[in-house]
């Protein structure tokens, strides 16, 4: 097995970070497969990587891109096609979640709406759990008037891009919520908005209703 | 390629509106009493609800303050938060006022303003026998705002 195309950053094993198995640290995620697929998720691994305090995230982040992708690569013969699928959950109001269903872009003016001018960075943020999306729609939603959420299912190229424009991959920061929020969030930065929207318009990134937990 | 954009309805979605549920799923199973406790006090001290007072009286938290935190601008009383999750950036950009955690996880929660009723926001009716000391509490000191609950857990 070789290493992914990003190259063997910092003369670090890529795989120690994985127990040296990258293959059996990626599990499926069943639940939220497009049906016919097989999905695998981040999450394992990147919280391995995260658990070794002598890394940085921009290290993790890169250090997981290239063993997911040799993972994935040495056993598939077309990656455009049978490449490992991803799914993140965005919760929202129902009629941002009906725009972006139907093709509105991502932008910052519209996530300023989203999030209440709250002051926080315009970025399009992503969770792994759908219940951490849930409570952010709720919370990002009039008292009362219901929340949705959404499931953006990408390929490990589209991640990846979006790794290479600064998007992160993380642990969500508590800020007040009243608890841990399961799951880990996948920040999508404002310079990052024209590749994603570009993605999605290619097929690359497809969005669709999450029917619920 | 240029796929075309589906085109959705709000029929092929889930909307959540059970708050209360989706509290649970996110941060259950289970919260102790001393935490409630602890997330509404923080609550009543970021809207300056001064001055407060804690108790935990016969498995029974007692929180109360001066001031009715749950009156609104046009002079009544909503119970909303205990419903809804509702924002609360005071406390952080992903905080929620702590009403709705008390709904989800304590097994009786009342509560009692200085100018309104006795109000059950949830509990069976077993739950509806309060301690004398509670009830005093409640009925007799007339404070601005009384919020007493339990949880079976802690007992």
């Amino acid at each position: 097995m070789q290493t992914g195309p990003i190259g063997n950053h910092s003369g670090s094993n890529l795989y120690a970070y994985v127990g040296n198995d990258p293959l059996n640290l990626i599990k499926p995620l069943s639940p939220y497969s497009p049906s016919g697929r097989v999905t695998f998720t981040l999450v394992d691994t990147v919280e391995a990587i995260l658990a070794d305090a002598s890394l940085g995230v921009g290290v993790a982040t890169v250090a997981v891109a290239g063993a997911i992708l040799t993972a994935t690569t040495t056993s598939t013969a077309s990656p455009q096609q049978d490449e490992s699928q991803h799914t993140f959950f965005h919760g929202t109001t129902v009629p941002s979640a009906l725009a972006l269903l139907n093709g509105a872009p991502i932008s910052v003016s519209a996530i300023q709406q989203m999030t209440l001018n709250t002051g926080g960075d315009p970025a399009f943020y992503l969770a792994t759990d759908s219940n951490s999306a849930a409570y952010f729609g709720s919370l990002h939603t009039t008292p009362g008037t219901g929340s949705t959420v959404i499931q953006y299912t990408m390929g490990l190229s589209a991640v990846q891009t979006l790794f290479g424009e600064s998007a992160t991959l993380g642990p969500i920061p508590q800020l007040g919520a009243p608890g841990n929020l399961p799951g880990q969030q996948f920040v999508v930065p404002s310079i990052a908005f024209s590749t994603f929207n570009t993605l999605r318009k290619n097929g690359q990134i497809v969005v669709s209703p999450f029917r619920g937990p | 390629m240029d796929n075309a954009m589906p085109s959705y309805e709000a029929s092929d979605l889930h909307i959540e509106i059970d708050d209360v549920s989706l509290i649970r799923r996110t941060f259950g199973p289970e919260i102790s009493g001393q935490q409630l406790a602890a997330q509404l006090v923080r609550d009543l001290i970021l809207t300056e609800s001064l001055p407060l007072s804690v108790d935990c009286i016969d498995e029974w938290w007692v929180v109360s303050s001066e001031k009715d935190w749950l009156l609104i601008p046009s002079g009544s009383v909503t119970f909303r938060s205990f419903k809804h999750v509702v924002h609360f950036p005071e406390a952080g950009r992903e905080a929620c006022h702590s009403e709705i955690l008390l709904s989800a996880f304590a097994d009786a929660v009342v509560t009692r303003g200085a100018n309104d009723k006795l109000t059950w926001i949830t509990g069976g009716h077993e739950r509806r026998i309060l301690p004398k000391e509670v009830l005093k509490r409640l009925m007799l000191e007339r404070r601005g705002r009384t919020v007493a609950f339990t949880l079976e857990r802690d007992r």
